[in-house]
């Protein structure tokens, strides 16, 4: 999925906030595999 | 799309399934296990075992986590479901699998406040929003979703919420592969390993199948030419008269796994001493509960949950399937008494369970070849 906004150390991927304990720092464009709502793996 | 496109070439396809061929030696039969839904749902949408040759036979193991969930505990959790003031959530898949008196869709249609989620992250939305109510999340799932519960507790307790619980169904992956492989039941080559858990523990945790049992394994991706690689390097292993732990995907896992999730993990989950598994009974040190820190979060000790035990129906033949002692289509009831409409067994309610993914994609090619 691709992070659409961060605002407030809400991420959000398409409308849908995503967790990124597991990722780091992420910032709009930046691709993620998420699972259940989390971040697993940054792809880009 | 990137990252999906560039592994779906059907002129690479054929290259690699070209490759296969020619390493393959004549005579000899090969049955390699994938050990992860999404691998089965990649398989029968892009039809990837029509591009093997006869002699290689892929067979479906315990990876879909909704499909190795036992009756018992969707009987406990619907016991949890009905208790005064509770909002019970899960997700979607899980609400149509069979109990032994029916559904958790069922059960809401009852009456029961039972809510479809995509994350455990809903659930405590839920409950922030509705105070006065108990929220209780159905976690299920292996490594690759246990992050995301253990990190919404983590969340729960930094924002003092008090009105939120986890009912624990986390398994791990490595002991029912142990099982599988002491299994006198099924004689295996090799081992597609699971990508998506991979990227949590690792490479690593599967180095004892090579070690202890002289089998190799390629941890694989999911797109249709990530597994025609990940066959063909089980298959010069084997050529080759090697056993190791490949790493197909390494575009996303790394060897030794994300330490912060594992970390994550460690701090909120403990092993249980044995936990049942659809189809392979218990095993031991094979499934997670919230470690004593979360203690008030853990829904098996703030309700009274009445451990319940069911035997499957004995038409349902989904422990073999899930042992890949038999293909879907040779169950008793595949296709008639059982589709995703009316389930009778875990393996065709959820998209990665290999009945339900083989009905939806495969069934009628086969037919066709049969006639």
């Amino acid at each position: 999925m691709r992070v659409t906004n961060v605002e407030d150390g809400r991420v959000l991927c398409a409308d849908v906030e995503v967790m990124t304990d597991l990722v780091g720092e992420v910032a709009p464009g930046d691709e993620l595999l998420v699972h259940a709502g989390v971040a697993l793996v940054r792809l880009s | 799309m990137r990252f999906v496109d560039e592994f779906r070439d059907a002129e690479l396809g054929r290259v690699l399934a070209a490759e296969i061929v020619s390493t393959v030696e004549p005579g000899r039969h090969y049955k390699l296990m994938e050990v992860c839904g999404g691998h089965t749902h990649t398989i029968y949408k892009y039809g990837v075992d029509d591009l093997l040759p006869e002699n290689v036979e892929l067979v479906h193991g315990p990876g879909c986590p909704v499909c190795v969930i036992p009756m018992g505990r969707v009987d406990d959790g619907i016991a949890v479901a009905h208790e005064d003031g509770v909002v019970f959530t899960c997700f979607g898949d899980m609400m149509r699998v069979p109990g032994s008196r029916g559904t958790l869709l069922e059960a809401k249609a009852e009456g029961a406040d039972i809510r479809m989620v995509y994350s455990p992250l809903d659930a405590l939305r839920i409950a922030r929003e509705t105070p006065e109510r108990e929220v209780v999340f159905f976690a299920v799932g292996f490594e690759t979703t246990a992050p995301s519960t253990a990190l919404t507790l983590l969340r729960a307790r930094a924002e003092g919420i008090r009105n939120f619980t986890v009912f624990c169904n986390h398994v791990t992956i490595v002991p029912p592969l142990r099982a599988l492989l002491e299994s006198p039941d099924l004689r295996l080559d090799g081992f597609i390993g699971p990508g998506h858990v991979s990227t949590v523990v690792g490479a690593r945790p599967f180095e004892f199948i090579p070690a202890d049992y002289d089998k190799p394994i390629v941890i694989s991706g999911f797109e249709p030419l990530d597994l025609l690689q990940a066959v063909h390097m089980i298959l010069v292993q084997l050529r080759d008269g090697r056993c190791e732990v490949e790493n197909q995907y390494k575009r996303v896992v790394p060897y030794d796994g994300n330490p912060q999730a594992l970390r994550v993990l460690a701090e909120v989950f403990e092993l249980r001493p044995h936990f049942e598994w659809r189809g392979l009974g218990f095993i031991s040190h094979s499934g997670l509960r919230l470690s004593d820190a979360f203690a008030s979060y853990d829904a098996e000790r703030r309700f009274a949950v009445p451990g319940v035990r069911v035997a499957d129906p004995k038409a349902c033949q989904c422990g073999e399937v899930l042992k890949g002692v038999i293909r879907p289509w040779e169950c008793k009831v595949f296709g008639t008494a059982c589709t995703p409409e009316r389930p009778i067994g875990t393996c065709m309610v959820s998209s990665e369970g290999a009945c339900a993914a083989y009905y939806n994609f495969g069934r009628f090619a086969r037919e066709r070849e049969a006639v």
